[in-house]
């Protein structure tokens, strides 16, 4: 009995699939008489699916980094990734001078990502956080890596210490020297 | 973030090392000055005199007690600029003014930020050995 019922179920399913989508469910009240309701398609879905964030941030990428380079410094798995100790030049694609300092932390957080430098002026330390998929930032390129990592990832602690960055610009110039 | 008893170094040859604001100026009822703001300002420290030093910037030295007012050039708070970089010294230094707003020094000894360029301190700029 059961049995059957649930095949008649099943019938009535598959039924109701292969007829079409407009499907009138007929039930009489006492006083309007019969009440026909309409059961409209599906609307198709928004971007194809993808859910709404990832969309969003899929576009600002293309939008402020067409090619993907500053994607990639932040990237995990690229064995050339921007890390904290490096030594790098900020170039502009305006007139701004371009911008020389040791990474200090990398801040990831999709398009808002940013890298704190660290720099020193006679003696004198200056922090600058820059947004890295700023469309003014043109490259970033990375001068010197250390030739052995410090065990964190943020290198707050080296601030007045002996640790801490000297200047920058005067160092990598005596190098050129050298080399030349 | 300056105000009211804040120790601050002053970065020009006026003679000053260490002045303290006892007013920030234009910024009421209660606020705090940041890079371009002028203070009113106490020399706490200064440099001695010394009598090999003449012309303009003899008569342009302060001593400890002179009651002075000053530009800031650098914070230890971190000032956003419009490109949305954050920039951050690692102390806070002034510079002296006179009363029209022109520096009293003739040389400043380090660093200035790019911000007073747009408060018009122009002079402050092309005197300072590097602006950041």
């Amino acid at each position: 009995m059961l049995l059957q019922s649930f095949k008649a179920l099943r019938a009535t399913r598959s039924s109701l699939i292969s007829t079409p989508i407009i499907q009138t469910a007929g039930y009489k009240t006492q006083y309007l008489g019969q009440k026909v309701v309409k059961v409209y398609q599906p609307l198709p879905k928004l971007r194809e699916g993808t859910p709404l964030m990832k969309y969003v941030k899929e576009n600002q990428y293309k939008k402020l980094d067409p090619n993907g380079v500053k994607k990639s410094l932040l990237d995990k798995s690229n064995p050339s990734l921007l890390r904290s100790g490096d030594i790098v030049r900020i170039t502009y694609n305006n007139k701004q001078p371009p911008l020389v300092g040791m990474v200090i932390a990398v801040k990831r957080n999709g398009c808002d990502s940013n890298i704190l430098l660290r720099n020193s002026y006679a003696k004198l330390g200056v922090e600058i956080r820059v947004p890295i998929f700023n469309p003014v930032i043109e490259r970033v390129d990375i001068l010197k890596r250390p030739t052995k990592y410090r065990s964190r990832n943020k290198l707050y602690y080296i601030r007045g210490t002996k640790l801490d960055v000297t200047d920058i610009e005067s160092s990598l110039k005596k190098q050129q020297r050298r080399s030349n | 973030m300056i105000y009211l008893k804040t120790m601050l170094k002053c970065i020009d040859n006026s003679g000053a090392q260490m002045v303290e604001c006892i007013k920030v100026l234009r910024k009421n009822p209660k606020n705090f000055a940041s890079i371009g703001d002028k203070i009113v300002c106490v020399v706490q420290k200064a440099r001695p005199s010394t009598s090999t030093i003449t012309g303009a910037s003899a008569s342009n030295r302060v001593k400890r007690g002179d009651i002075v007012r000053a530009v800031i050039v650098r914070t230890k708070k971190e000032t956003q600029r419009p490109d949305g970089s954050v920039i951050r010294f690692d102390d806070n230094a002034c510079v002296l003014l006179n009363k029209n707003d022109e520096p009293i020094a003739t040389r400043i000894s380090s660093v200035v930020a790019k911000e007073l360029r747009d408060k018009n301190f122009n002079k402050i700029v092309s005197l300072a050995p590097k602006v950041v």
